[in-house]
């Protein structure tokens, strides 16, 4: 094994970190504030010296690398949350169009994707229920059939730029009584008549500037072309639900990239402030901090290695190894990373609580990505079926 | 004789503070976090608890476990409501027990004006030293002294009515001093905005340079001090135990009224022996409390040296802290998205929780857990 990133994509992720301690990371507390985007957020991500996908630039992309995509993603995210969250937000295409991509037939593609990938625009996903979230088999939100139409009725929460989204693809059952089987995808637009953006941006812990909106759907009547995979669609949309989750998991080892990159600026940010009190310390409790900082650097570097062989499964195997490796690495690491943070504040006491420094809401930020795209819980029962068969981890 | 039972004083005690911070100081939490500052609504409500008034060394009751069960019992209400008592009751701990007939007549009266006077103790100092370890020093000067060191989590600083400032003299000894006003002393950070906590503008740091103080503001030294700075210590603690306990209760709930794949959260071993751990260190910390303030307050028995009684309290303080970390942690996880939004209270006491785990805080006690 030879976890050596190529000179290019370390010049890349390095390049981008400079770039956005100095540019991005002085607007992190207001954005954090005014639970929004910095105004001129456009015109500071232009100044940027590396290439980044833009949702509002039609054509831009990260650049490839020998490393391959999945290895380079992770240096991405890790790279731009060290700098601050607000960054991914002020990029953030959304998901519902890869869903579309996944499910929809020729048509639908056509209709949804293509315009997304070439013009630019963002998408959202509904799939969170307030009574439904890890167990996406108890959508309560309903799709019946009216002739050529499809009447839509529920409410979504944690739904990712549903506030601001072109359109959203909504998860709902069209038969309560089948299961699993009858949660099917539909596009529903964004001023569709029966759309009602209930909160634009959820009261939240952390991650405050990233859209999460709840939504409630009226009576809120699409075409039954809207539904994906209607007629000549892939094999996936037989199973909506099954199909959204299978995306959810290529993320996974990103979100965990994510929190390392909360979390390193922690480290690093705690670093330099106690060499400043090394002095204060008794000599036996300072050799004892030296020794933690060092454990949570190679915490972290544990986290790492996982997301590269998460991401190096994917590209090279899209089998089971590559589904458990991906719950491992997103089991593993948010909650590492949130550890090390907390850890963090306490060694600088309230020092580390104060919000002249950013550790307080690189601990919040963190908490969510242990628990949006699969909890903790669902990872272990995930790797566990994996191992054991159906049968563990009931 | 053993005896593990509590009084039924005790009991009563516990039950009606907890029921009353759930009812009256929880649903405060938005407001207070709000506005960072403990308005008269909470004064209000806390003087509405009657059980916590009989159990309040501002009042002058000298009953360490009735202290700390008030505490625990508090922090299922709001944590910044929650630790504003304790902290100020912990400046009214070290007068009640150690101060002298006049300082008492003088000073405990002055928690009698409000729920929450503003009481500052200048005892932790950071850095994992314990009260034996302190470096800030009273030195002789005449008829007084001069007092040099740095302080940190000063609760209430530049505001309080009155001021507890706990040193070592020139031989080593604890010796603590109370003061009307904390001119002289320079704070840092009290005004920052933090996490949490925002009603009781917490000090990063008090530097205390040269500052002369009269023999009158000596409390009395000795065993009694090093006993009842434990105590103080482990209230804090018992502050930690009682959020803990709360947030934990409140997930557990959740999991048997949450149906998911069919059934309640709780039916799913990776939720309830989550919580079933989470029970079983509270429980542990809980005991573990009782021991050391029995065994700090029976005065009668074998004497404690400053590192014993350090040795006792220290790693409940340890745990207590550690506890809270976890069950902020799982409070939030366990509810899924709706822990992290701001409806529910364990979306604040994650926000709390490192605040608190840091105010009293030894990397010896507390070592870092990661796999």
């Amino acid at each position: 094994m030879d976890f050596e990133l190529s000179p290019e994509l370390t010049e890349f992720g390095r390049t981008l970190k400079e770039w956005g301690v100095q540019a991005i990371r002085p607007y992190a507390r207001r954005a954090d504030e005014e639970h929004s985007l910095p105004a001129n957020a456009a015109d500071i991500v232009d100044t940027c010296p590396v290439p980044l996908p833009r949702f509002d630039r039609p054509g831009s992309a990260l650049p490839s690398f020998s490393d391959g995509d999945g290895v380079r993603d992770l240096v991405f995210y890790e790279m731009s949350s060290y700098c601050d969250a607000w960054l991914s937000e002020a990029l953030n295409a959304g998901i519902g169009h890869t869903v579309v991509k996944l499910l929809g037939n020729p048509d639908q593609v056509k209709k949804w994707y293509e315009p997304i990938a070439t013009r630019g625009g963002r998408t959202a996903f509904g799939m969170s229920e307030p009574g439904a979230g890890s167990d996406t088999g108890g959508i309560t939100t309903t799709a019946v059939r009216h002739g050529d139409e499809w009447v839509i009725n529920g409410a979504k929460m944690y739904c990712s730029l549903g506030a601001v989204a072109d359109y959203i693809v909504v998860f709902a059952t069209t038969d309560k009584a089948a299961g699993r089987s009858a949660i099917k995808a539909f596009v529903v637009e964004r001023d569709n008549p029966g759309v009602c953006v209930v909160r634009a941006n959820e009261e939240k812990l952390g991650l405050r500037c990233w859209v999460t909106s709840q939504m409630a759907f009226d009576d809120c009547v699409v075409p039954a072309a809207n539904l994906l995979g209607s007629a000549g669609g892939s094999a996936a949309a037989a199973s909506g639900q099954s199909a959204a989750l299978n995306a959810l998991n290529g993320n996974r080892p990103n979100v965990s990239a994510i929190s390392i990159g909360f979390a390193q600026a922690a480290l690093d940010t705690t670093t330099e402030l106690l060499s400043e009190h090394r002095g204060s310390y008794p000599p036996h409790r300072w050799s004892l901090v030296r020794t933690q900082l060092e454990n949570m650097s190679a915490a972290l570097d544990r986290s790492r290695r996982l997301n590269y062989v998460a991401q190096w499964n994917r590209t090279y195997d899209a089998g089971s190894a590559q589904r458990r490796a991906a719950s491992i690495a997103k089991a593993y690491g948010p909650p590492t990373s949130e550890r090390v943070i907390r850890y963090c504040m306490q060694l600088l006491g309230p020092e580390g609580t104060s919000k002249d420094i950013l550790l307080e809401k690189w601990y919040r930020d963190v908490k969510i990505l242990d628990i949006f795209e699969g909890t903790g819980q669902i990872m272990r029962m995930l790797i566990s079926r994996d191992m054991m068969g159906r049968a563990a981890a009931a | 004789v053993i005896d593990l039972g509590l009084s039924p004083a005790h009991e009563r005690l516990r039950s009606d503070v907890r029921a009353a911070a759930v009812d009256t100081l929880r649903p405060l939490r938005h407001r207070t976090d709000a506005d960072g500052c403990l308005s008269d609504a909470v004064s209000k409500a806390l003087l509405g608890i009657d059980a916590l008034q009989e159990a309040d060394p501002g009042q002058g009751t000298v009953d360490a476990a009735a202290f700390c069960h008030a505490a625990e019992s508090l922090g299922w209400g709001d944590p910044s409501i929650a630790y504003a008592w304790t902290t100020t009751r912990q400046v009214a701990w070290l007068l009640a027990t150690c101060g002298s007939d006049e300082q008492k007549d003088r000073y405990l009266s002055r928690f009698g004006d409000s729920a929450i006077t503003p009481a500052s103790l200048l005892l932790y100092e950071g850095f994992g030293r314990a009260p034996a370890e302190l470096t800030t020093v009273a030195r002789r000067d005449g008829d007084g002294w001069i007092l040099d060191g740095e302080k940190t989590a000063v609760a209430f600083a530049g505001q309080g009515h009155l001021s507890v400032i706990v040193a070592r003299d020139e031989e080593g000894a604890l010796i603590a001093f109370v003061l009307d006003s904390l001119e002289g002393v320079a704070f840092a950070g009290e005004n920052d905005r933090r996490i949490a906590l925002s009603g009781v503008a917490i000090a990063s740091a008090a530097a205390i340079q040269g500052l002369r103080v009269g023999d009158d503001a000596v409390l009395s030294a000795g065993t009694t001090l090093e006993r009842a700075v434990g105590v103080c210590r482990l209230a804090l603690a018992a502050t930690c135990l009682g959020i803990a306990d709360a947030t934990t209760r409140y997930a557990a709930d959740w999991s048997i009224e949450r149906i998911a794949f069919g059934r309640p959260l709780a039916g799913f071993q990776g939720v309830s022996f989550v919580l079933a751990d989470l029970f079983m260190e509270i429980e542990s910390t809980r005991i573990g409390l009782g021991n050391a303030l029995s065994v700090l307050s029976a005065t009668d028995a074998t004497p404690l040296d400053a590192g014993q009684i350090d040795e006792l309290v220290s790693p409940i303080v340890g745990q207590a802290s550690h506890l809270l970390r976890d069950a902020a942690r799982e409070g939030v996880e366990l509810m899924g998205v709706h822990g992290v939004i701001t409806e529910h209270p364990a979306e604040l006491i994650f926000r709390a929780a490192p605040l608190l785990a840091s105010i009293d805080f030894d990397p010896l006690h507390n070592p870092l857990v990661v796999r």
